[in-house]
């Protein structure tokens, strides 16, 4: 009987994982600042702690911003606000991906024709446009703003899901599933999405994320009534309220929601890009 | 070309074509039907029916939603999207799509131009000078993890300050687009294209894709290859690479075009972003389906003209429909 080695995982650092770990040292920030906020260690976002523009202080880490709230709170609370939206639009694209992703893979030639166009169509509008459209009906509501963010993603998701089933249908393995009676759905989830293709699933999470984030934080800083709206934080309108003091010398409360924006953004895509080269690099 | 290659080319070209016009039907339909349902119950809400500029708007259309979408369409094909209903009350909405449109696009071929060029120099500088070519390649992924409205904000802080103290050292004239970024022309707009090319990713991927390519068509085997069928190599590499870079490049469009939009607000300069961020803002649905179907429009040609480079360069493609 011939035995099919067991593939190792290369030991040591390599380039992929190296990336995971600075993405994931880049993405610390922004959790344990949720974290803090929401275990209730951050003061109230919107109270006004001290004078305007004050520079850092025990009482204020990262100084107040022009209306005198503190800088670190805001950012925390921030990061909190953001978390549920976000998931939620994780689990709009994992979902309605996936069931595209799946019809894509499986059906017959009409159902598998009917999803691609339906992919297409949704991947047809220029993603931010379609959010403008959503952030404009529903007025604002950031729930839903990412649910369709969720939704613009769901082609790529799908790609993904279709390209696993379509490399792993013919194996030998699946083949001997089918024919023990484990049913469609099963090999589906378990042994094709969960067992095969997860890192290029959560490469893919990575992606729809740091897009969440993008689109919030363009969103409020461009402002118009479509993002987050004062007094409530998000990095984007805290931009857009420090631009004018930073004229005047207060660079921190413009710096600080920069930064945590560009620092959250690049640990996403470290770790989607991590993730991926990973998946090319197994041996 | 023999009659045969000729007919399998019509075949696939008048297939491609009509896929893609089911696609935007639906996508339009999609689009019609959620401004359609969106609560709220102002007059004409769509604008079908054109009133006089800065008037009062017509009421609403009773009619079904399939027939209301097929007199959209109708209109559509004609070029007549209604009248705007807040961003300018009552004018028609092609009026304001065409020049926007022009600006718009030429912006965003600017800036495509630029990154494709960029990231074919850090891809192909990666084989003669591997270490510059890396160094590069880390500041771009860098710049590149910048969103386009901090770029924006970026280049007012510091751009402008900069070129009004060198004005008042006396070492350079006021330039004709100072303050940055009163006008979308000469320099200031090269630096909109700039920053639209470089934000948002968009340069670090097509690097990532650039360079990945590159080393595909580097690999071994396709050296044997073409020496072994006594093909030139530059052909061979040129069938293997652009196929799949123009089909990235098409499924890029669509963020780029996202990209203007954030770009254009942020600068306050006039073009579909700008339309469809003050469309959004003020609630102008008409204008905003517009702006939406049109963007869709070129995201579908973009898709179409690099299905036809892959045609054209793989034969296989041509027959799987």
């Amino acid at each position: 009987m011939k035995l099919t080695a067991y593939r190792h995982p290369r030991p040591g650092w390599t380039r992929p994982r190296a990336a995971v770990a600075v993405g994931l040292a880049c993405l610390a920030p922004a959790a344990a600042g949720a974290v803090l906020a929401v275990a209730g260690w951050l003061p109230d976002p919107a109270a006004f702690a001290g004078p305007g523009n004050a520079p850092p202080s025990p009482a204020h880490w990262l100084g107040t911003d022009v209306l005198g709230r503190d800088v670190a709170s805001r950012l925390g609370w921030a990061a909190a606000r953001f978390a549920g939206p976000a998931s939620l639009a994780v689990v709009v694209a994992l979902a309605v991906g996936g069931v595209l992703g799946v019809a894509e893979g499986l059906a017959g030639p009409v159902g598998r024709r009917a999803g691609r166009w339906t992919a297409q169509a949704l991947d047809g509008v220029p993603k931010l446009v379609l959010v403008l459209l959503a952030a404009s009906i529903t007025r604002s509501d950031l729930g839903w703003t990412m649910a369709v963010v969720g939704l613009t993603f769901a082609p790529q998701v799908a790609g993904a899901v279709r390209a696993s089933i379509e490399r792993l249908r013919a194996r030998a393995f699946i083949e001997a599933e089918r024919c023990l009676g484990v049913g469609a759905t099963r090999i589906v989830l378990l042994h094709i999405l969960w067992g095969h293709s997860r890192r290029a699933l959560v490469s893919q999470v990575t992606g729809v994320l740091a897009y969440a984030v993008l689109v919030e934080s363009s969103l409020s800083y461009l402002g118009g009534a479509l993002g987050v709206q004062e007094p409530s934080a998000s990095w984007g309108n805290m931009l857009a309220l420090a631009r004018d003091g930073l004229f005047h010398g207060a660079w921190l409360p413009a710096a600080a929601p920069a930064a945590a924006i560009c620092v959250t953004l690049l640990g996403f895509r470290l770790v989607g890009a991590g993730l991926l080269g990973a998946l090319e690099d197994r041996p | 070309m023999s009659r045969g290659v000729r007919w399998q080319w019509l075949g696939w070209a008048v297939g491609q074509a009509g896929a893609a016009a089911v696609v935007l039907l639906g996508t339009s339909l999609v689009l019609f039907l959620v401004v359609e349902a969106a609560p709220g119950r102002g007059p004409d809400r769509l604008g079908t029916v054109t009133a006089a500029a800065g008037g009062p708007v017509a009421p609403r259309d009773r009619a079904g939603w399939a027939v209301r979408y097929g007199r959209w369409v109708a209109g559509a094909v004609r070029g007549e999207f209604g009248s705007s209903t807040a961003v300018q009350r009552g004018r028609p909405v092609a009026e304001l799509l065409g020049s926007a449109a022009r600006r718009s696009l030429s912006l965003s071929a600017a800036a495509f131009g630029l990154a494709v060029f960029a990231a074919a120099v850090v891809a192909a500088g990666r084989r003669v000078l591997p270490g510059a070519a890396g160094v590069a390649a880390w500041g771009v992924h860098l710049a590149s993890a910048l969103p386009v409205f901090l770029l924006v904000y970026g280049a007012v802080v510091w751009l402008n300050p900069a070129v009004a103290r060198g004005a008042a050292s006396g070492w350079w004239d006021a330039p004709g687009w100072f303050p940055f970024p009163s006008r979308p022309e000469g320099a200031a707009w090269w630096l909109g294209a700039g920053l639209l090319a470089v934000g948002d990713g968009f340069l670090a991927d097509l690097c990532d894709r650039f360079s990945a390519q590159t080393d595909a068509v580097g690999a071994a085997g396709y050296r044997v290859g073409a020496r072994l069928l006594r093909l030139p190599r530059l052909a061979v590499a040129v069938r293997a690479t652009v196929p799949g870079v123009a089909d990235h490049l098409a499924g890029r469009v669509t963020f780029l075009l996202g990209s203007l939009v954030v770009l254009e607000s942020a600068l306050g300069w006039p073009g579909l972003g700008y339309l469809a961020w003050r469309a959004a803002a003020e609630r102008d649905l008409p204008v905003l389906l517009a702006v939406a179907v049109l963007l869709a429009v070129v995201v579908r040609t973009a898709a179409v003209a690099a299905g036809l480079v892959r045609a054209a360069l793989d034969p296989r493609y041509r027959g799987s429909g």
